[in-house]
């Protein structure tokens, strides 16, 4: 069955507060997920009362400064800092996104929650364990298969058929898409997740790419494929504004296409 | 392979090479059932001034009984795809999902049967229950 309560030791707790000193202007208040699993019983939600002033625009700019200024055990995954790398990604104010693109303006609740990206293992803090999604990518061969041999050059696209990719190739595998869709957090095992299932419709739109029918072999089961219900979380949360579910649909129905031919199992 | 069978290569599951069919059976499904409703409904309201000498009329008609059969069929194999969904998206051990599919597939089959049973005999001008049963 569904488990519709947290196991023991996933129950956050009310953590520390730290207070922003007297005289402070234009405080903002952040209630940050926090949870060692080798040393912590149960995760706690420390709270953290900062000046805007004192930090640039965006909640990672936000974050650094805690860990700079206030607490440099708090453990997160930075790197690009302009929205290219997928290192942030994290539930702010209760929505998957990167933290380097989201400015503390746009949150709305007054205080504003940080956490790891949901139903994913926490290694510590807001730093999940995307091994088994790294796997899922990894599984739907994201390279060029090609029939043709190499060329010299480079591989020649009509400009029609490199439009195509647009809205495909810009996925940066940040993982708040696949972390957001419900139908992930209930069978991650079994189903792809919207991520790798938009970069495996990524290489089947691909005109230089002939591993078509392989790829979608590979992808028709009830469960890698299927279990995407169209919820859409995918494409409200996606940072780089893309739209998982309508490269899902578009592998549906290739998946019935008269075109299609089916190769002999492995 | 086999259908129904799960193997996994480095976590990832290696596909069953089935989805496809059951996809298009769901949408096939869905597509005839909306005029099949929209009779249905049409039909139910049309009834409302006849009473009950006039709904077993309507039944006598060979295009009302086949519509109707065709109606109760179609949205019963509908039901029981969309309920496999949700126990599969839901129900993870594998004995509790096997036992539960196989209740809803009894359960569909004997709606099923009852329902065409019942057209049946109203179609060819008989009480809906045989003698003996009930009034």
């Amino acid at each position: 069955m569904v488990q519709l309560t947290l196991p023991k030791g996933s129950k956050p707790t009310t953590g520390k507060v730290h207070k922003a000193p007297a005289g402070a202007k234009n405080v903002k208040t952040y209630k940050v997920y926090r949870y060692d699993p080798e040393v912590d019983a149960d995760p706690r939600w420390d709270t953290f009362e900062i000046s805007a002033d004192d930090h640039g625009p965006m909640l990672l700019d936000a974050l650094i400064h805690i860990k700079n200024e206030i607490d440099p055990t708090l453990t997160f995954r930075r790197s690009c800092r302009e929205g290219i790398c997928g290192s942030c990604s994290m539930n702010i104010d209760g929505r998957n996104t990167l933290a380097c693109t989201k400015g503390w303006e746009e949150c709305s609740s007054s205080t504003i929650s940080i956490a790891p990206l949901p139903h994913q293992p926490v290694v510590k803090d807001l730093v999940t364990d995307l091994t088994l999604f790294y796997a899922q990518y990894d599984s739907i061969q994201p390279y060029l298969q090609s029939d043709e041999p190499d060329p010299e050059t480079e591989r020649i696209q009509l400009p029609e058929d490199r439009a195509k990719l647009d809205g495909l190739y810009e996925c940066i595998l940040c993982a708040c898409c696949s972390t957001s869709c419900p139908s992930y957090w209930w069978n991650q095992t079994e189903y792809l997740g919207p991520a790798a299932l938009l970069q495996s419709y990524r290489w089947i739109a691909d005109s230089r790419d002939d591993a078509t029918d392989k790829r979608l072999d590979d992808l028709e089961d009830p469960f890698k494929l299927y279990r995407c219900h169209t919820i859409m979380n995918c494409a409200q949360v996606c940072p780089k504004g893309l739209n998982p579910a309508e490269a899902i649909a578009k592998t549906k129905k290739l998946m019935v296409a008269p075109s299609r031919k089916k190769t002999e199992a492995a | 392979m086999s259908r129904h069978t799960k193997t996994f290569v480095k976590g990832v599951k290696v596909s069953e090479r089935h989805g496809a069919g059951e996809w298009t059976a769901e949408r096939l499904s869905s597509a005839i059932l909306v005029p099949l409703t929209l009779w249905g409904l049409w039909s139910g309201f049309a009834l409302s001034g006849g009473g009950y000498d006039g709904a077993l009329a309507w039944f006598r008609s060979p295009v009302n009984a086949v519509l109707l059969a065709v109606t109760l069929l179609v949205s019963v194999w509908h039901m029981q795809m969309g309920l496999k969904v949700i126990v599969d998206d839901y129900i993870h051990k594998p004995g509790s999902r096997r036992a539960l599919l196989g209740l809803i597939g009894l359960l569909c089959v004997l709606l099923a049967a009852a329902g065409v049973f019942f057209i049946v005999r109203l179609a060819l001008g008989s009480a809906p229950l045989p003698a003996g049963f009930g009034i």
